[in-house]
């Protein structure tokens, strides 16, 4: 029995949030939800004393305006997909998923949902970006859905469409929408257009079922996938992170077979490969507060602050999923973290 | 007939005698005989607390109920009491839950956790050192009161935050009425059927698992110092065994014949590890 409210029972609103649009939406999206007036999202989102999993069991949302810094350079733990130019930004911090790999569950002292209202400074501070690129024969290559799943959450806050159709006129822009839900049906009446990469995180359905929890099956994920290429979306596919779980050769060579037998692989734009890894302090933050999965109790290598299978495991596994997908797609479309 | 249900610690604190009686009588709760200080009541796991009326009484009150509970992740503390409400179109004797505490002297805000299901209205509620009659202009929240701010700071720092309620009933509208002990009798009464039903619900929802369990973690514990572990391995040990009774849905009764088994000296105390270690990744 649940003896929890359902999620967005609740919101937390910032007064300076009021005005905005996005916050009317969602105030009349979730008309009947407490509300709960606040100064600061975080007041409440980084408050002592939380516990991630227990609020997990009823998240709330937190509308704020988010000030200071609104775009990053990459951090080392992602991949860049040799683009010299990447960024990331954090429109929503956390997810409606639970997967136990999850380096939120570290990084944020809280599982609620901070909604940051203000787009149009998100779109000001990437036109800057933009023009401020490093390197300017590539484009401004921006993951937006960074510390979230944004299109799991796009039936409730339609950020991935308002990117969309921002980046459709800008130049010099590449967004990467990664997610893994099987929610593109919100997204079907856009027309596509080059400057978007919509990528699918993808595991075995033994795999998503145990450390993926709340998401979409496997299989409802590949049929979102095929139906964005089939309306001639770029779609990238990752399978990150590869998890070390017993027979793990046996089912992720039957995962791969399983997935182009619903992809067509040479409409994949290209395939991310990684093993497990998260900054150690997170990792360590983690398992204070639980120890229910053993994925987070793996005799890990650290290697200055990033905890990983040992060098020896990664490249097992890099090179047997490597040479899985080179019979299905060309080599050089495959991208491994290493 | 409602009960309460057991095998989770239920603390109440309130302020008064007047909003304690009630509940004294309803749940057979008796007066701990050689505690002089502290009008502290209790039977079975529920026990309560009348503190006196300040943010500060309340606060010690917390305190001394809390400061030593066996098992935090299985306590709930609750601080039940009669609060001034700002909104007249709002009943006497409504019971409400506290969704913001705002603690009027130091303006800090408190915000209790709202994940446990419940069927009673809620509000935000300020915490005044003193008496609040006809200012209302100075109010922002929906009730006042004087000690939540109090109780809640006291009774997060050893219980954990989702444990942690604030149920008040609405006396007043800020006027200056004296309390009328009837009154407060008759409106506490009629809301104690709602009030066990929410404590029930809190018993049965306390959330947070131990990441290990006391007998396995003792087991752990004494391994460390037959095998005078560095804090690093110690770490390693913990991660091993948790890993090991995730895989295997079990407990680490198997380890314990090792800490009957001599070792002399420093190779002996690395051979043992690195066996006890194998099992353990097994
Ligand atoms: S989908 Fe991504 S962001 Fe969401 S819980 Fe899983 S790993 Fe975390």
């Amino acid at each position: 029995m649940n003896y929890g409210h359902s999620n967005f029972s609740h919101l937390y609103i910032e007064r300076a949030a009021e005005k905005y649009a996005m916050t009317k939406h969602l105030l009349s999206r979730f008309s009947k939800a407490k509300r709960i007036f606040i100064d600061n999202y975080k007041d409440v989102f980084a408050r002592p004393g939380q516990h991630f999993q227990t609020q997990k069991r009823s998240i709330k949302l937190i509308l704020a305006v988010k000030r200071g810094h609104l775009i990053y350079q990459g951090s080392n733990n992602a991949q860049d997909f040799g683009y010299s130019n990447f960024h990331y930004n954090a429109n929503i911090l956390n997810c409606v998923y639970n997967c136990d790999y999850c380096y939120l569950q570290g990084m944020y002292p809280s599982a609620n949902i901070v909604v940051f209202v203000n787009m149009e400074d998100y779109f000001s501070a990437t036109n800057i970006a933009i023009n401020q690129r490093t390197d300017p024969d590539a484009p401004l290559y921006l993951a937006i859905s960074y510390d979230t799943d944004l299109l799991a959450l796009e039936s409730i806050v339609p950020y991935c469409r308002e990117w969309i159709e921002y980046s459709r006129k800008k130049n010099n822009l590449l967004i990467e929408i990664r997610t893994k839900s099987a929610n593109y049906r919100s997204l079907n009446n856009l027309s596509p257009h080059d400057q978007v990469i919509l990528a699918w995180s993808l595991a075995p359905k033994t795999v998503a079922s145990r450390y993926e929890i709340n998401t979409p099956s496997l299989e409802r994920r590949l049929e979102s996938a095929s139906q964005a290429i089939d309306d001639g979306w770029s779609v990238r596919l990752c399978f990150d992170p590869i998890l070390l779980v017993p027979n793990w050769r046996e089912i992720y060579s039957q995962f791969v077979k399983e997935t182009f037998e619903k992809i067509p692989a040479e409409k994949i734009r290209d395939i991310s490969i990684g093993t497990f890894r998260m900054n150690s302090e997170y990792l360590k933050r983690i398992k204070k507060q639980r120890a229910d999965s053993d994925i987070l109790y793996f005799p890990y290598e650290t290697t200055g602050r990033v905890v990983s299978p040992s060098q020896k495991i990664k490249e097992e596994i890099n090179s047997e999923i490597s040479m899985f997908l080179e019979s299905y797609i060309d080599q050089k479309k495959i991208e491994v973290w290493v | 007939m409602f009960i309460i249900i057991g095998t989770i610690a239920k603390v109440i604190i309130t302020a008064l005698h007047e909003e304690a009686r009630p509940l004294i009588e309803k749940f057979g709760l008796k007066k701990a005989p050689h505690i002089h200080r502290m009008a502290l009541y209790s039977r079975d796991d529920i026990s309560l607390v009348v503190s006196g009326v300040g943010k500060v009484k309340s606060a010690i009150a917390t305190t001394y109920a809390l400061a030593n509970v066996k098992s935090p992740e299985n306590t709930i503390a609750i601080n039940f009491g009669l609060c001034g409400c700002r909104d007249t179109r709002r009943p006497l004797g409504e019971l409400v839950f506290i969704n913001k505490i705002t603690d009027a002297a130091t303006n800090r805000d408190y915000y209790p956790e709202v994940i446990l299901k419940h069927n009673l209205p809620e509000a935000s509620l300020t915490t005044f050192d003193n008496h609040v009659l006809k200012n209302r202009n100075l109010i922002f929240s929906d009730m006042v009161d004087m000690e939540a701010s109090g109780f809640f700071t006291a009774s997060t720092t050893f219980i954990p935050l989702e444990n942690v309620y604030c149920l008040k009933l609405i006396s007043d509208h800020l006027e200056d009425l004296k309390l009328d002990p009837h009154m407060v009798r008759e409106k506490i009464e009629a809301c104690l059927d709602t009030f066990i039903v929410f404590i029930n619900s809190g018993s049965k929802s306390t959330s947070r698992t131990l990441p290990i369990a006391a007998n396995d973690a003792s087991i752990l514990k004494q391994l460390c110092e037959v095998l005078n572990l560095t804090i690093t391995q110690q770490h390693q040990l913990r991660d091993h065994a948790i890993g090991y009774m995730i895989r295997h849905k079990t407990n680490l009764d198997f380890l314990s014949p090792y800490f009957k088994q001599e070792v002399k000296d420093k190779a002996e105390r690395s051979q043992l590890m690195k066996i006890i270690s194998h099992e353990l990744r097994a």
